[in-house]
């Protein structure tokens, strides 16, 4: 396996069983993404993108096919040696934010740093940090719901960054969201991208995407159907030729 | 590191409805455990409390209880200046004959007990050393005068100095009241053994025997003399052993609150259960969310036991509560054993309420293992997908 490449997905088959039906979600995908991309899967509704995004993550198994991200292989991992492995390597962003609702900011942002040896004192800077950087050190200690979507899911973003993830996954991040905060959360995986050389995998089927990924996978009823360059907008090619 | 305690608490917290309906029925379920325990401890004490370290009781041989004794006065005769029967300052040997018997008593609203009157004479004051006047005065032999253990006074019709009783053939005058320090003489009648007899009309004997050790005494040797000597050929024992024995009533007791409190258990741990599947139902997403992040399915197994047990322990804790003001609470109990009524306090003891919290605890576990394995089971992507 090629260290160069942060997802290295090949033949993956993925069948789901409901009764006797078998849905193909994927169907021989092949995909190789390079190391601090940030590339975006789209495709129509119930494409496999989802399926494709979890297998990523790793909390879904292939049905076949080999799957290997940051230069490990986890397609036969068990599940325990993946919920370590998940936690390590793996930053998730939800479309629907997926901030547990008794919890604060903070605290939110802090669940994946309990699963690390850091101390307290180390886990508040990180979470700091981290809040900084989405732009809500001064909301630290509201809740999910006395925050704006917009809010929230720059709160699932500093979670998912907090760990200093190999990668970050993004499930439909500004689905939820209005034209400004959607705006405003593609900057930021933008900026985790650019600055802080993670490599960011969304999937979304909203357009607007394609202005700020390096590349786009384009899926049919589970099949890779295209790969093309993304359509960087000026500002972002700048920035990234400038690199 | 697992999932932090703080989301479970305040999760209890936002299902405040679901959260309290089940602490109130695992309250109650512990506040009736507190509350019977505590019953059965009070009436053991005030049973075993009766009886006195140094002090022995005579019966007849193959008795088990003062009611189905009985001793002749040769028999005493032999045994009273026995070596190891301590002496008082005066010299006489602290030996008491005595001559229990149930009289039916009324209660002010009308209703009767069977309450013991036992005939002693004045020397059981110095033998029952746990108990003294603390009213009146000792009775005088011969007059029909009585003394009335505190557990009485009030619960019965005329039992305050100065009344007259009516029981058996005879009236009788109160003279005076006494404490046993919570012992099951202080639900007795005490009155002089002659008048008693000759009341009883079934001539003049006794039914047990109470003494007083000497110093050092060796009581096996004492117990074999009264046994073995066929003057006497009688069988002594301590009180604690005596009383002990007694105490099967509670300990008859204890098993039947407990028979009750885990059948009542069962219902609380299957609300308890309810709560909590509805809790993992609830909150799937959240699981799968914690899960995707890397919590391990132990950590959700363990996360949900912990809320499960949070709730059942917070919920004994105010079932303890509940139940408190019963202790010191006084009552009267029928004792099945010697056929009388006995007045105890409830005493909610240290024990008591560390097994109200283990049971509690207990239900708690029971009632959140299967909903909590449910949670631990479920597959990441599903439990994503209920969003
Ligand atoms: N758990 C599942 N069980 C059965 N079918 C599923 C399951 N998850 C997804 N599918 C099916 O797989 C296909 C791809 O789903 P998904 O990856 O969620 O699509 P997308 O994210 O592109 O909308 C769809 O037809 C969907 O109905
Ligand atoms: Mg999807």
């Amino acid at each position: 396996m090629d260290e160069k490449y942060a997802v290295d997905i090949e033949h993956v088959v993925r069948i789901y069983k409901r009764d006797e039906f078998e849905v193909r979600a994927l169907d021989d995908v092949t995909i190789r993404v390079p190391q601090a991309r940030f590339v975006a899967i789209m495709g129509p509704s119930g494409s496999g993108k989802t399926t494709l995004l979890n297998l990523i993550a790793g909390i879904d198994h292939a049905t076949s096919g080999k799957v290997s991200v940051g230069g490990e292989e986890i397609t036969g991992m068990k599940e325990r040696d993946l919920a370590a492995w998940r936690a390590r390597h793996i930053g998730l962003v939800f479309q629907f934010y997926n901030l547990i609702p008794v919890l604060t900011a903070f605290e939110n942002v802090e669940l994946p740093l309990l699963l690390t040896p850091l101390t307290k004192t180390e886990r508040r800077e990180h979470v700091e940090t981290a809040l900084r950087i989405v732009g809500l050190a001064d909301r630290m200690d509201h809740y999910p719901r006395q925050l704006s979507g917009g809010q929230e899911q720059r709160v699932a973003i500093a979670r998912a960054l907090v760990t200093d993830p190999t990668i970050v996954v993004a499930d439909e991040p500004t689905g939820d969201l209005d034209a400004k905060s959607a705006e405003e959360i593609l900057n930021l995986l933008t900026e985790l991208n650019r600055q802080f050389r993670r490599t960011v995998v969304m999937v979304t089927h909203d357009p607007r995407a394609e202005r700020f990924v390096d590349t786009v996978y384009r899926l049919d009823k589970g099949v890779l159907v295209g790969v093309e360059a993304g359509k960087i907008a000026p500002a972002h090619a700048a920035a990234a030729t400038a690199q | 590191m697992a999932i932090p305690l703080k989301y479970n608490v305040r999760s209890l917290l936002v299902r405040r409805v679901s959260t309290s309906m089940t602490a109130g029925g695992i309250a109650l379920v512990v506040a009736v455990f507190v509350i019977v325990m505590a019953m059965v401890a009070g009436l053991g004490s005030a049973i075993s409390d009766t009886g006195v370290p140094d002090n022995m009781i005579v019966l007849r041989k193959g008795a088990t209880t003062e009611t189905y004794s009985s001793i002749q006065l040769d028999q005493f005769d032999a045994m009273k200046f026995l070596p190891q029967i301590k002496r008082d300052t005066a010299g006489a040997p602290m030996i008491s004959p005595e001559l229990p018997v149930q009289v039916l008593m009324e209660r002010p609203g009308g209703a009767q007990d069977n309450i013991v009157v036992r005939g002693v004479l004045p020397i059981a004051l110095e033998v029952h050393d746990n108990v003294h006047l603390i009213a009146g005065r000792m009775f005088r032999p011969a007059l029909n005068e009585v003394i009335v253990g505190k557990g009485l006074v009030g619960r019965y019709s005329n039992t305050h100095i100065g009344d007259t009783m009516h029981f058996g053939r005879g009236a009788w005058k109160v003279v005076g009241i006494f404490d046993a320090k919570g012992g099951s003489f202080e639900s007795e009648v005490w009155a002089d053994i002659h008048n008693v007899q000759d009341d009883t009309q079934r001539g003049a004997y006794y039914a047990d025997v109470r003494l007083k050790l000497a110093p050092g005494a060796d009581s096996d040797a004492l117990v074999h003399r009264i046994a073995d000597d066929p003057r006497i050929n009688l069988q002594a024992e301590t009180e604690a052993e005596y009383y002990k024995q007694q105490s099967v009533v509670a300990n008859q007791m204890r098993v039947l609150g407990m028979i009750v409190a885990i059948i009542m258990g069962i219902g609380a741990i299957f609300a308890a259960m309810n709560t909590m599947y509805a809790a993992v139902s609830a909150r799937t997403s959240e699981i799968g969310t914690l899960r995707a992040l890397g919590f391990s399915p132990g950590a959700v197994l363990g996360s949900f036991l912990i809320e499960s047990l949070i709730l059942a322990v917070a919920a004994g804790i105010i079932g303890i509560i509940i139940a408190m003001p019963i202790n010191g609470f006084s009552t009267t109990f029928g004792n099945f054993l010697t056929f009388s009524t006995m007045a105890f306090n409830f005493r909610v003891t240290f024990a008591i309420v560390v097994e109200a919290l283990i049971f509690a605890a207990v239900m708690g576990l029971f009632g959140g293992w299967l909903p909590a394995r449910q949670a631990m089971r479920l597959h990441v992507v599903e439990a994503l997908r209920r969003s």
